[in-house]
């Protein structure tokens, strides 16, 4: 016998791993601290990549300059230019990386709360049914 | 009565609704580039932007940018190998930095220089401002940056395809600086983010008629921040442009307001599920009320048999 209140909380808790449940309940699958930590980790990769591609860029336009000034340049200050410029932006952009994923995972574990009640209602459900 | 429409019509072509949409966003941008940067013969076939538009139409959204800076860099390749090497190199820098942080909005990237070119840009933070969140100015500055990039391309077309005797090295830096040295994407990108904060910001808050103050605020404030910055940045903007623009931002603002408030747009939902007994296949359809001046009532007596619609 089909309970038809039992089919109409399981075709919402359908619709919703469809819809947004679909990105949200895999990340609640995760850790607070492993979820922002592997994405800041990653946003770390990303922004070394970005910064390698700008100063391999800066350095080839300029490589006849410093070709020139060989013996002048002091390479070390250079290397420590550039170190502590990426040092400042890396910072930057996994501040901006910890606000965000802390954020983007409270609000995933908002979201799952409702879909944890409604599975918890349907487990009851289920026991009473027995 | 026209949202009553408009609700039937969503419900009933839903289907089809958002993959023609993909589908003419798709060919429009692929058409425009093939317009404004067409340089590579082969790729510049109506055809082939009619196929990959289709393949757009049934794909997510996303792919539209990924097509496009495809299409872009191979163009740029015939004119340039430096300056399709500097444009792959922007794509992957914004794709890294940025996109990663608002990927639901890139397709901002796409839509932002499409409105440049067709001399409307507010339209975009206008209606990222309504829809998105703050985030969406990443994307929407993304686009600034690739329209002018594009732009200092067409602009120059005949220096980078003749650079003389010029290095390599020497072509990069003039590029690279004649990018940087550009206001007018500072100036757009400062405008365009305060549009899409601003808009955001009073949309959300618990007053009557938040959209309508948003909207107006948004438009009137981009305008005012595009003409003092023009001032103070020394730079030539056409003012009836500009009014324009803002003026027709606000009208789409309202179009939209009308479009988000009138149509209902939970699908329909096809959702298959199991027990220890059955299995459900269920189709879940959104509740439609039908407004009063569509109701007809027809009444029959004796005295008099005449129909009639309250």
């Amino acid at each position: 016998m089909l309970d038809e209140k039992r089919v109409r909380l399981m075709t919402q808790m359908a619709s919703y791993e469809e819809t947004d449940g679909r990105k949200m309940i895999p990340v609640t699958t995760w850790f607070r601290s492993d979820y922002v930590g592997f994405n800041m980790v990653k946003s770390a990769l990303s922004i070394t990549i970005v910064y390698v591609l700008v100063v391999g860029t800066y350095i080839f336009c300029n490589v006849e300059k410093y070709i020139a000034d060989f013996y002048k340049t002091d390479f070390m200050s250079l290397l420590r230019r550039f170190l502590s410029i990426y040092a400042v932006v890396t910072i930057a952009y996994l501040l901006v990386a910890f606000l965000l994923y802390t954020y983007r995972y409270n609000k995933a574990r908002k979201s799952v709360r409702t879909y944890q009640r409604a599975l918890s209602l349907l487990l009851t459900m289920y026991h009473m049914n027995e | 009565m026209a949202r009553d429409t408009l609700r039937n019509f969503y419900s009933r072509y839903e289907i089809f609704i958002f993959p023609v949409i993909k589908f003419l966003l798709a060919l429009i941008t692929y058409l425009t580039i093939n317009s404004r940067i067409g340089y590579m013969e082969s790729l510049t076939s109506p055809v082939l932007s009619i196929m990959a538009a289709l393949i757009n139409a049934v794909l997510p959204p996303g792919l539209i940018i990924v097509f496009s800076a495809l299409f872009i860099v191979l163009h740029i390749y015939r004119l340039s190998l430096v300056c399709a090497a500097l444009t792959l190199m922007l794509f992957i820098i914004l794709f890294l930095a940025f996109f990663r942080f608002a990927p639901k909005n890139a397709i901002t990237v796409v839509l932002m220089p499409l409105s440049f070119v067709m001399h409307v840009p507010f339209l975009v933070p206008m209606c990222t401002g309504l829809v998105g969140n703050p985030l969406s100015s990443l994307s929407v500055s993304c686009g600034v940056v690739v329209y002018y990039f594009l732009k200092f391309i067409v602009d120059n077309e005949s220096v980078i395809r003749n650079p003389g005797d010029a290095t390599i090295a020497e072509q990069v830096t003039s590029i690279i600086g004649s990018i940087a040295r550009n206001k007018n994407i500072l100036l757009f990108i400062i405008a365009f983010s305060v549009i899409i904060i601003l808009v955001w910001l009073i949309r959300r808050l618990p007053v009557p008629h938040n959209w309508t103050i948003a909207i107006l605020a948004g438009g009137l404030v981009g305008l005012m921040a595009v003409l003092i910055g023009a001032i103070a940045m020394d730079l030539e903007v056409s003012v009836f442009s500009m009014i324009f623009n803002t003026i027709l931002a606000i009208a789409l603002g309202f179009v939209l307001q009308f479009f988000l408030f009138s149509v209902d747009f939970t699908r329909t939902e096809y959702v298959q599920f199991e027990d220890e007994e059955y299995y459900y296949y269920v189709r879940a359809v959104p509740k439609i009320s039908v407004s009063v001046s569509e109701r007809r009532v027809k009444r029959v007596s004796k005295a008099s048999k005449v129909s009639r619609t309250p």
